[in-house]
């Protein structure tokens, strides 16, 4: 009897001082419950916040023109190890390296200010995410001025908020499961359907 | 998101700390108004490599130019250029213990083209000093110096809750602070005092968190090449009646259909993620609104190339974050009740009001 008693205890110090190590945030403990994922995360986390880093593909529109009713063509761009320059006037789209699912929450993609010292966008006015999303983020680089940028960088921070109410609703939309850089899909609305329509 | 009246009591708990805040920087309901100088950083040369990133944010903050090149705004005015980055940092300086500071730019700005901070705005709990102000202009735009630029909020950070639930079949704490999901919008729009209304109830899509509103036909298109954010530029009506082409170095001032009133909850609007990949922003800096909102939600539209729009697509998604202290006062700015005609950048009536 003895003997299990003091495996107990063994075993809840042992599990109190995981806790404590791994930090008292609250984004840690939601990573140890399972309702946030992330590629990595536990070398990715600071101050409250979830690092993500760039791949080393990225996509451009191949046409001079978009339109919201059809998908454009895009074309692969492999980010070599010197750098790609990002210039003004022309939209890329990347991915993050991490893939993530968020249950219970609504994550949201940030840019650091070191970032913004370049005059670099890393999305689109578009870095709120959905109850239910899985996938890897899409990244919609726009420079104001040419920047050289690496495969495998930091591009952003993820933080969640808590979703207050019933969270049933959960996102199942165009990007599901994306990994690769997406492009838009946004034709999918705009044909019968749902199929895409190409430009 | 914290109420102004909560900022205020954190203020005198010591838990937030800002220092250089200007008159009647709190009389807004659930932010205050950040300003900036007279000095701007910028570039002198061409490619900019993002390793160095860090270092040059370090020399505004810093204020130790040495890559970069500091210049003054004059009392005149100084000409932005699109196609730059013009670098400087607020003149408020904070300091946070357990609250997480986010900038957003003026909704003011946001129609005049010009965006304050890049997606950049939040921080940590725990940051320190001015915050980077990173200004880009859509076409050119005279700005002054010494003026309110940004909003600034606050969020507590919270620690892990002991209650949890199961979405989806994943645990998940329960907090008291956060974002509402979609079921939660559809309830608090019903009953006879609604926290959020939104006009054509029934057509209104509902996401797992944030609700779409669509595009009015009413586009403004500012007739002067050269913006004076002190001045009523003046601005052409287009109706968009299939669809436009949308061009770069243009800031088309659009509305949502939908009129909306919050009560008790701070909405904030983004764009659209199938939008943000064909590069088409709809504010600049600018989605954050406030607790009292009564009006359109009013766009700031550029796209990165050009890009054919058609009339009524959903152009934006509405979020709402709860509120936490008391509420003091709710939001009865210059953007509130605007007739549905009104499209313009109401700049050039707050820097009268300061005169």
């Amino acid at each position: 009897m003895q003997n299990i008693l003091l495996l107990n205890s063994i075993v809840r110090i042992y599990l109190q001082e995981v806790i404590i190590t791994l930090g008292n945030d609250a984004i840690n403990e939601e990573l140890l419950r399972g309702a946030i994922y992330v590629d990595n995360a536990k070398d990715k986390i600071d101050k409250g916040f979830i690092n993500v880093t760039l791949t080393d593909t990225i996509k451009v529109y191949d046409a001079p023109h978009l339109n919201v009713t059809c998908d454009t063509p895009t074309r692969d761009i492999k980010i070599p190890e010197e750098g790609l320059i990002i210039m003004p006037r022309d939209l890329y789209i990347g991915a993050t390296i991490e893939f993530t699912k968020t249950y219970g929450f609504v994550p949201i993609l940030n840019e650091s200010d070191e970032l913004a010292a370049l005059g670099l966008k890393t999305h689109i006015t578009a870095g709120f995410g959905d109850n239910g999303f899985e996938g890897t983020w899409t990244l919609e680089i726009e420079g104001s001025i040419p920047v050289r940028i690496f495969p495998y960088m930091f591009i952003g921070t993820l933080n969640y908020y808590p979703l207050i109410g019933e969270g049933d609703t959960l996102y199942r939309g165009k990007y599901f499961k994306q990994i690769e850089p997406t492009a838009s899909r946004l034709s999918e609305e705009y044909n019968k359907g749902r199929v895409r329509r190409k430009c | 998101m914290l109420t102004t009246n909560e900022i205020k009591k954190q203020i005198q708990n010591g838990k937030i700390i800002i220092n250089n805040l200007s008159d009647g920087a709190l009389k807004k309901p659930n932010s205050i108004d950040v300003s900036m100088g007279n000095t701007l950083y910028v570039y002198d040369y061409g490619i900019l490599d993002s390793r160095m990133a860090r270092t040059y944010l370090d020399e505004v903050l810093k204020d130790k130019p040495f890559f970069l090149k500091k210049i003054q705004i004059p009392e005149t005015g100084l000409l932005l250029e699109p196609y730059k980055v013009y670098l400087t940092k607020t003149t408020e300086e904070i300091e946070t213990h357990g609250f997480i500071p986010v900038l957003n730019g003026k909704v003011a700005m946001s129609l005049l083209g010009v965006s304050i901070e890049l997606n950049s705005g939040y921080r940590w709990d725990g940051y320190k000093g001015a915050m980077l102000l990173s200004i880009v202009a859509t076409k050119p735009t005279i700005i002054y110096p010494d003026i309110k630029v940004g909003n600034l909020t606050f969020f507590p950070s919270l620690e892990p809750s002991s209650e949890t639930r199961i979405v989806n079949g994943k645990l998940c704490g329960v907090y008291n602070s956060g974002m509402l999901s979609g079921s939660e919008i559809k309830s608090r729009m019903e009953g006879d005092n609604p926290d959020i209304f939104i006009d054509n109830t029934e057509k209104i899509v509902i996401n797992p968190n944030s609700v779409n509103l669509t595009l009015n036909e009413n586009i403004g298109v500012y007739t002067e090449q050269v913006l004076d954010i002190k001045a009523n530029n003046p601005y052409k009506n287009i109706t968009l009646e299939e669809g436009m082409y949308l061009y770069p170095e243009e800031i088309y001032l659009g509305r949502t259909n939908e009129w909306t009133v919050t009560n008790n909850l701070v909405p904030m609007m983004s764009g659209r993620s199938s939008l943000g990949r064909n590069g088409l922003h709809v504010h600049c800096s600018a989605g954050m609104g406030s607790v009292g909102y009564e009006g359109y939600w009013h766009m700031g539209i550029r796209p990165t190339k050009p890009i054919w729009v058609v009339k009524d697509m959903k152009c934006c998604q509405i979020y709402y974050f709860t509120l936490e202290g008391e509420i003091e006062n709710t939001y009865n700015g210059i953007m509130q009740n605007l007739p549905e005609n009104e499209l313009g950048s109401q700049m050039h009536r707050i820097l009268k009001k300061k005169d």
